[in-house]
């Protein structure tokens, strides 16, 4: 009976998931998906792999994140990204990944500039997506 | 004659603005001005304050006088990101960028609302939001 009264204690006093774990996100259309391993107690993001549905390409990123604001209180991490990549506008993206609700929303601001291409001058400089997550150990 | 040539020669080689100005900011919503935004920027120093938000539907002016946290000064493209990060305990915590491009006279943010217990209904519903705003330079 005490062990079994041991195993109940340890399982409702365990975390939902432990401090390293990998998550796992899909867009609103499941057309492409982000993963990342995560480490709460070194509070770092890896970036992992990026995969393409549509073209099935998977891309091997294994870059580390730039934390912006780790949110321990909303189980929450804020993520940026500075890009200025030859032909394409300076952009800065934001990610925000949410643990507990296993949400992901990314959103970027191009620079659009006079001597930008076309496409982006006739297209949103903004670019807001939902994604969602799941976590696995 | 030299002295209207010296006069010639300065006027071509100033830049089109000091280190020093206000960039005043409106934005509009359905062609209607709604909001204005004022900051102080000095180029040399790389810093902008926000000075003013003045909110013209209830002719309310905000004074600020808010250093910015400058995440990138584009000097190439005449531009600057700022990020900030607010959490005032009562709405969602929330992360806004901003990026004012003194070249085209524009400012564009972004504000990420977080979904946590806090957020309201509202909030839920408008987790992103972006605006542009058109801009000028007060010397």
């Amino acid at each position: 009976m005490n062990k079994i009264l041991f195993l109940f204690f340890m399982f409702v006093s365990s975390p939902l998931y432990s401090d390293e774990f990998t998550y796992h996100c899909d867009n609103e259309d499941e057309s492409y998906s982000m993963v990342f391993n995560i480490n709460t107690t070194e509070q770092t993001v890896v970036h992992t792999h990026s995969i393409n549905k549509i073209t099935k390409t998977v891309y091997d990123i294994n870059k580390y994140r730039e934390v912006y604001k780790w949110d321990t209180d909303n189980d929450s991490v804020w993520l940026t990204d500075y890009l200025n990549i030859f032909l394409n506008p300076p952009s800065l993206t934001i990610i925000l990944l949410n643990f507990k609700r296993q949400k992901m929303f990314l959103q970027e601001i191009h620079n659009v500039l006079p001597d930008s291409p076309d496409f982006f001058k006739s297209n949103s400089p903004f670019r807001n997506e939902t994604y969602e997550c799941y976590i696995m150990e | 004659m030299n002295k209207i040539l010296f006069v010639f020669f300065m006027f071509i080689s100033s830049p089109l603005y000091s280190n020093e100005f206000t960039f005043h900011c409106d934005r509009y919503d359905k062609n209607v001005l709604t909001m204005s935004q004022i900051y102080k920027v000095d180029r040399k120093e790389k810093t902008v304050v926000w000075t003013h938000s003045i909110n013209k539907r209830y002719n309310r002016v905000d004074n600020y006088n808010k250093f910015m946290d400058i995440y990138h000064w584009d000097e190439e493209n005449d531009s600057v990101w700022l990020v900030s990060y607010k959490d005032d305990m009562t709405f969602s915590p929330s992360v806004t960028i901003k990026l004012l491009n003194f070249e085209v006279e524009k400012m564009m943010t972004q504000k990420q609302n977080n979904f946590t217990p806090r957020t309201d209904k509202f909030r839920r519903t408008k987790i992103s939001q972006s605006h542009i705003w058109d801009c000028y330079i007060l010397e």
